[in-house]
């Protein structure tokens, strides 16, 4: 049921891949045992009449087609009549040639069936009009322009009522050309529309519909980039519009295979010169295209053909009223130069690169240049009419493989990417173990840092508060026997000591008046126990950051030991301790901002020795003196400012800050 | 129920001795103590422990007290648990830690599980019989330190144990420097009555623990049963 299959050459392959989709299914039509017939003999007679349109039976025929002395003589289908002289512009104007093809149909090929008979032309071509009678009636003309006629559609033509079942029919055929450019008509059959309409439909998908959807398809894509470009802009991503420019001009190359019965609406000059532009613009956007994907670089190549692109496009222009039909097969020959540089750059890439895509590429535009002469071949009646024009599959093919190549790119920058990011988080993981190393470090050196300044805070209070103490008692005991022991009393300053150096260890959270306060716990019993009164005259204070247990220490030692001086050299009967916020005190001040504690007795008044004249026995001056610069505050001592009375005063200046 | 114990009413002119008993580990301090406790004439020692066995032991026996002078440290265990057996045994007697310098956050966990008191180690024996009295008369002692922690503990608690307006002064205060004397100066009352004030906001340290407890327990329970 394929027989026209078998005739389509190497596309037979494709022929099956649609036979299966033609021929399974309402596709198919019902089954039916009606043979068709395939007319492949035929009768000719070139007509001296003049005339282009068609008449409407063979008997209103101007040229008695129908008389016994018509000359007819026999033929082969398909027939064809070749280019006999060169186009000029006087053809266009002249005088047609007719051609009448006259068959005879056997009864047996128009049996009844449900769909009824049908007549099947796979081709005709020529420059110039189409008409077919049947038993003298006209069933069918072409329409639209002489060059774009619908040649590349299938006649396929109803003749129910047109031809009686069971009966002889005869066909003419009737080809009214321009004066010398040939024409030609392919084999004839007739039959049953349920045994032709396969291989007419198969035909159409492939000669017209295919190149449709899949140019429509390649549009799309073709405005997905220009949106991509757009939206890119700013990036300069040309590749993205020269494809969307490529998709344009691909589709107005193979816009005139797809002509179909009908006028067109525009000029045929005009026509013609957009399919020329199409031919022309997809080979140079393919040039370019081919230079950015591949890195290539031919600028002045790129020039030339730009040059060359604007001049072809200028001189064909419509406007310098030449006549187009003529021009036509000269203006095909303008581009060849453009194939060829794209060839060649092709070729170089894909050479250059070894890259699957580039190869497959190359190879595509390779193999465009024998389809292509395939297609003139044809054009020029060369090779039988019955072919199906290849051009459109090689634009798609051409189309196709910068898809593929573009594709692999994208491949190839995705891997990249993942791999660039694969090093990005090992290396981030490198750091971040090195990170850890690094803190685990600085911890263990910090920590090493913490326990030697302990240690060495430690070893100091040792030194100077429990361990004198201690050897204090040691000596008392020793001399026991002229000084009045005290060993208990010992023992308490020894017990007062520890006991302020563990309430220094207390969270103080910054808070002056908590230390004092913890000083004042601890040794108002021994000054109590003294008969001193101790008078608290404290106020709130801003916290002291710098307050930590080193420094709480420090300030608890100060007065400590300025309090067990007034204890144990004063004679006082009072204390009054005060706090107050006041500026660093003259003469080194500098205005920065403090607290004050203020420790006023009403004992003999105090007055320091030089430091240069403290002895041994000053040990505890010069301990305050130590740790007040340690701390960076200020003390002083006064004799008392309160009018006829006795004793001294204590300042500790202390600052918010410490630098 | 188990609210603190009140002061034993004061009967005639010749009060009752108060009934003290001690557990303390260290040899020197334990007999320190027994001797200035059996010096005066209104305490009577009724036992001595050196470890928690011993005193869980005369816990049981028929030996009314009033006070526990309790060391936390013991070589067998924890002191609080002699704490919550003596509360159980004889619950009207008031406990009262003994601790050396500076262990603030034992006292205050003691106190929070019910001690009234505490005792350093180092005070003169008068002084130490000072204090028992005073606690025995419903006073408490406290120190700048315990203030301190006690303020922010006392704070975000429930309503019925946050500390009255003259508490919490009191807190604060002592957090200050100043002494109980000087507060009670500063407040118009009397010595004895600060001192009331102190065991007061035990009361309600105790009450908040024994609630977060409760609560932690029916969390726990509830958690059990989902």
């Amino acid at each position: 049921m394929r027989p026209d299959a078998s005739r389509l050459g190497f596309w037979g392959w494709i022929a099956g891949a649609m036979l299966a989709w033609c021929t399974s299914g309402a596709l198919a039509g019902e089954p039916t045992d009606v043979a068709p017939a395939h007319l492949t003999r035929a009768d000719a007679w070139a007509s001296p009449d003049g005339t282009w349109d068609p008449p409407h039976s063979l008997q209103e025929s101007s040229d008695a087609v129908l008389s016994n002395t018509t000359p007819w003589h026999a033929v082969d289908l398909p027939h064809a009549r070749e280019r006999s002289t060169v186009s000029t512009a006087a053809q266009a104007n002249a005088p047609p040639e007719v051609w009448w093809y006259r068959l005879q149909v056997p009864g047996n090929a128009l049996a009844t069936t449900p769909q009824g008979p049908r007549l099947y032309i796979p081709r005709w071509q020529t420059v110039g009009t189409a008409a077919v009678y049947a038993n003298g009636r006209l069933v069918w003309q072409s329409h639209g322009s002489r060059v774009w006629n619908g040649f590349n559609r299938p006649v396929w033509v109803d003749l129910t009522g047109d031809a009686p079942p069971d009966a002889p029919l005869e066909v003419h055929v009737r080809m009214a050309n321009l004066q010398g450019v040939g024409g030609a008509l392919s084999t004839v059959w007739v039959g049953p529309a349920e045994a032709l309409s396969t291989s007419w439909r198969l035909r159409r998908l492939l000669q017209t519909e295919l190149v449709a959807y899949l140019r429509g398809a390649y549009l799309v894509l073709g405005v997905f980039a220009l949106a991509m470009w757009f939206v890119r802009r700013s990036r300069g991503e040309v590749g993205y519009l020269l494809f969307f420019l490529l998709s344009v001009g691909h589709l107005l190359a193979t816009l005139f295979y797809l002509v179909d019965m009908e006028a067109l609406g525009v000029p045929d000059a005009w026509f013609s010169w957009l399919t020329l532009m199409g031919s022309l613009g997809s080979s140079v956007c393919s040039f370019f295209l081919l230079c950015l994907m591949q890195g290539q670089r031919f600028p002045r190549l790129a020039r030339a053909l730009l040059v060359y692109f604007f001049v072809i496009a200028l001189a064909a222009l419509p406007l310098w009223s030449m006549p187009h039909e003529a021009m036509l097969p000269l203006l095909r020959l303008a581009l060849l130069p453009p194939a060829l540089v794209v060839l060649s750059v092709a070729i170089t890439g894909a050479w250059r690169r070894r890259s699957w895509p580039d190869v497959l590429l190359a190879g595509t535009v390779v193999l465009s240049f024998p389809l292509a002469f395939h297609d003139l071949a044809m054009q020029r009646y060369r090779i039988s009419i019955e072919h199906i024009y290849l051009t459109p599959y090689v634009y798609m093919g051409v189309f196709t493989m910068f898809l593929l190549a573009g594709f692999a790119r994208y491949q190839r920058a995705l891997g990249a990417a993942e791999q660039s990011n694969a090093v990005l988080a090992e290396r981030l993981a490198a750091q971040e173990q090195q990170l850890q190393i690094t803190h685990g470090r600085l911890r263990a050196i910090e920590r090493e840092q913490t326990l030697l300044h302990e240690r060495q805070r430690l070893m100091r209070e040792m030194h100077d508060g429990v361990g004198s103490s201690l050897i204090s008692a040691l000596r008392l005991v020793e001399a026991t026997s002229d000084a009045p022991v005290d060993v208990a009393q010992v023992l308490r300053e020894c017990i007062d000591d520890l006991k302020i150096s563990i309430d220094s260890l207390e969270p103080m959270d910054a808070d002056l008046l908590a230390l004092l306060a913890s000083l004042r716990y601890r040794l108002s019993p021994r000054l109590e126990g003294a008969g001193l009164m101790l008078h608290w005259q404290v106020r709130d204070m801003p916290p002291l950051p710098w307050l930590d247990a080193q420094c709480a220490l420090h300030v608890l030692r100060i007065l400590q030991e300025v309090l067990t001086n007034i204890l144990k050299h004063s004679r006082a009967t009072d204390i009054t301790l005060s706090t107050a916020t006041a500026p660093r005190p003259s003469p080194d001040g500098n205005g920065a901002d403090g607290v004050l504690v203020c420790v006023r007795d009403n004992g003999r008044p105090f007055t320091p020795p030089a430091p240069e004249a403290l002895s041994p026995a000053h040990r505890g001056l010069s301990n305050i003196r130590t740790r007040v610069q340690v701390l960076g505050a200020h003390c002083t001592w006064s004799p008392s400012d309160v009018p006829g009375e006795e004793g001294s005063v204590f300042t500790l200046w202390l600052p918010l800050h410490r630098q | 129920m188990d609210s603190p114990s009140l002061p034993s009413p004061i009967l005639g002119d010749a009060p009752p001795a108060v009934r003290v008993a001690v557990v303390e580990d260290d040899c020197a301090c334990r007999t320190a103590l027994a001797h200035a406790l059996q010096s005066a004439p209104d305490m009577r020692l009724q036992w001595l422990a050196s470890s928690l066995t011993e005193a869980m032991k005369a816990l049981q026996a028929d030996t009314p007290l009033d006070i526990l002078l309790l060391d936390l440290g013991l070589p067998d265990g924890s002191g609080l648990d002699a704490l919550a057996a003596l509360r159980l045994r004889w619950p009207e007697a008031v406990v009262m830690v003994s601790t050396i310098f500076g262990d603030e956050a034992h006292v205050l966990n003691a106190v929070a599980a019910g001690a009234m008191g505490y005792l350093l180690k180092d005070l003169p024996p008068s002084t130490m019989v000072d204090e028992v009295r005073s606690l025995h008369a419903g006073g408490s002692p406290i120190n700048p330190m315990m203030a301190r922690k006690l303020l922010p503990r006392l704070a975000d608690k429930a309503s019925e144990t946050t500390p009255s307006v003259r508490e919490a002064e009191l807190l604060r205060m002592v957090a200050r420097g100043h002494t109980l004397d000087e507060v009670a100066n500063a407040m118009g009352v009397s010595r004895h009555t600060v001192r009331t004030f102190v065991r007061s906001v035990y009361a309600k340290l105790q009450a908040a623990t024994r609630a977060e407890a409760a609560g932690a327990a029916m969390r726990q329970e509830w958690s059990h049963a989902a």
